[in-house]
């Protein structure tokens, strides 16, 4: 044979494979308003920048006559492609083949691309569009799943993992999402549970439809499990490339730098703030009027909405922004919202993305079900996030902090780097009613007029504490500034930290409050 | 900001009303009410495969009950006290969602 022949041999051989499960099953892929596997990895990825790895992969399998079936590539496409001009390891399973079932091989394909991520320090990104375990596999097909979950724990903190849920992704196989940082969801095509409707109709009697019992509305508003809810295909890989462009490759380097923009004029503090400390206003007004051109790309947004999590950049530089969002459940902290700030503090303190905490907040959440639901155990986590992180740590305390909540909001006592307050800060053991009530019990409760007396205790307290100076002169807050300072206080704040080094006492690891 | 005040509501911190929206589930959530020993409920759907017990009969602390199966076990409910039985609510084969009233004690 000659080379010629042999390099058209192989373009045949490749092509072949490359139509994966063939033109009716893309068809029907495509019907159901999804992208064909690699249709998903061009919009992605930069144009001609994918480079297959594992295209010849065969299963293994030879039980119930698979002996006698080819699955091209074995389901799964993987392989390295860059974003903004930068390598990331990705895989995308084909649902044209087999379902996208995964078998050992087909996981091996996805555990290479993983090692390699790891090992370059580039991000992982995965394409989910699997009907689940490749049954004539057996254990051998759990042995995947098994893999591959140990890698996604070993990858954590090491280098950004991105899953992206375009198909149905049920059962063992939403644990690997779940691993990961940040999962994107599509309307009417993400799935995600660990048990499917017809299971839970057999079991248990209840009929649910897929959509409702994990769809993409469901993940992003009441589970939380995923973190970008998107209209389209498209409009995930948009969000996606967003999202990269705020965060560094791998816990060896920083975020990319870009030139620094002002906010824009139309977020101006003084018309967002209402006087009075009861009423509410939209944190992201704020922090849109402290970040670059007022870009600010907020994560789990439908989700436990009492507080607002996101990527910002200060000066060019990313920050990783918790905000107290009074305008929902007056900004308290509860069982979800401190779960959602934990684990996001935790991912920026891995990264190396300085904090930025803006407070607003009259403290946790009562109630029975909070009790019940453990807000003690969840709660904790925020503590135990911000006291662990050793990033740049930077508060701004906007109006109320009291009790509970002003420690837990990136306090001084939790190693805060720089507190700031506005002069509107009321920094407090708990709000003036409440104390005047139970300081003054005993005077409002034998004065002739109770009422009278309550609101001038309130009054006097409110006078006396309900401000950030009494903190101030404690030292727990560093300066008092003018809000229209904020920006330039926070940019002095982060290079000022730009060399910090926080050592702590060498251990294995903490045990969080999980 | 006033100009949305209308589909604020109230929510208090510490005897201080705050003004402010819900989340679906704080507005959805279930006003506490204290566990009645006598109502026995089921805690997980299933299928009530036995009642072993009638309508007006004396039973002895975990004495069997009822046998209902949930996830594939067979779980027996025993009498948590001695007591008479007031009501029966379901019958034998029935299935059952989680949380519904199964079996009243006087």
């Amino acid at each position: 044979m000659s080379l010629k022949s042999k390099i058209i041999e192989l373009f045949t051989r490749k092509e072949k494979i490359s139509t994966g499960g063939g033109d009716k099953a893309i068809q029907k892929q495509v019907a159901m308003g999804k992208l064909p596997a690699r249709e998903r990895l061009k919009v992605l990825l930069d144009p001609n920048s994918f480079h297959e790895t594992d295209l010849f992969v065969e299963h293994k399998c030879e039980e119930f006559g698979m002996d006698k079936k080819q699955l091209p590539a074995d389901g799964v496409i993987t392989g390295i492609g860059s974003v903004h001009n930068r390598p990331v390891s990705v895989f995308a399973q084909d649902f044209t083949v087999a379902g996208g079932s995964l078998g050992l091989m087909h996981a091996r394909k996805i555990t290479k691309v993983m090692d390699h991520a790891v090992r370059m320090g580039i991000p992982l990104i995965g394409i989910n569009d699997s009907g689940g375990a490749r049954i004539q596999e057996g254990v051998n097909s759990l042995a995947g799943y098994g893999e591959i979950f140990y890698r996604n724990t070993m990858a954590s903190g090491i280098v950004p993992q991105i899953s992206v849920i375009l198909g149905p992704c049920a059962g063992g196989a939403v644990y690997s999402p779940a691993l990961t940082d940040f999962v994107f969801v599509v309307d009417k095509i993400s799935k995600m549970f660990i048990t499917g409707p017809e299971v839970i109709k057999t079991v248990l009697g209840e009929e649910i439809s897929m959509e409702d019992l994990g769809g993409a509305r469901v993940q992003t508003e009441i589970t939380g499990n995923a973190h970008f809810y998107a209209e389209s295909e498209m409009e995930c890989f948009e969000q996606i490339k967003r999202l990269l462009s705020f965060i560094p490759w791998s816990n060896r380097e920083k975020a990319p730098l870009v030139t620094p923009k002002m906010p824009r004029a139309q977020f101006d503090v003084e018309r967002i703030i209402p006087a009075e400390t009861t009423k509410p206003y939209d944190i992201r007004d704020v922090i849109k009027s402290i970040c670059d051109d007022s870009d600010f790309l907020e994560i789990q947004e439908k989700w436990a909405a009492n507080i607002v999590i996101g990527f910002a950049r200060l000066n060019g530089e990313t920050v990783g922004i918790i905000g107290n969002q009074p305008l929902v459940l007056a900004g308290v902290l509860d069982v979800d919202s401190s779960d959602k700030a934990a684990r996001f503090i935790r991912y920026c303190d891995a990264f190396n993305i300085p904090l930025v905490t803006l407070v607003d907040l009259p403290g946790y959440l009562p109630g029975v079900d909070q009790e019940h639901a453990g807000v003690i155990r969840h709660g904790a986590k925020i503590l135990y996030a911000y006291s662990e992180a050793t990033v740049p740590k930077l508060t701004v305390i906007l109006r109320k902090a009291y009790g509970g909540g002003y420690i837990a909001m990136c306090s001084r006592h939790l190693g805060a780097d720089f507190v700031f307050a506005w002069p509107t800060a009321e920094i407090a053991v708990m709000g003036p009613e409440g104390a005047a009530n139970i300081i003054f019990r005993g005077e409002i409760a034998a004065a002739k007029d109770p009422d009278t007396v309550r609101k001038q205790k309130v009054q006097e307290y409110t006078e006396k504490f309900a401000n950030p100076y009494v903190a101030a002169s404690n030292g727990h807050v560093d300066s008092v500034i003018n809000p229209y300072e904020t920006r330039d206080a926070l940019i002095y704040a982060l290079k000022a930290s730009a060399n910090k080094l926080e050592t702590r006492p060498n251990k294995k690891h903490g045990i969080p409050p999980f | 900001m006033n100009d949305n005040n209308k589909d604020l509501e109230k929510i208090v911190v510490d005897d201080t009303v705050y003004m402010t929206k819900l989340t679906p589930k704080f507005a959805e959530r279930k006003a506490y009410a204290p566990r009645d020993p006598k109502k026995i409920y089921a805690v997980i759907p299933g299928v009530i495969l036995d009642i072993t017990v009638n309508k007006g009969q004396r039973v002895k602390q975990d004495q069997s009950i009822l046998v209902f199966e949930a996830m594939k076990m067979r779980n027996t409910i025993k009498a948590p006290f001695d007591g008479t039985i007031k009501s029966v609510k379901k019958s034998k084969g029935e299935r059952v969602a989680k949380g519904e009233l199964l079996l009243e004690f006087e």
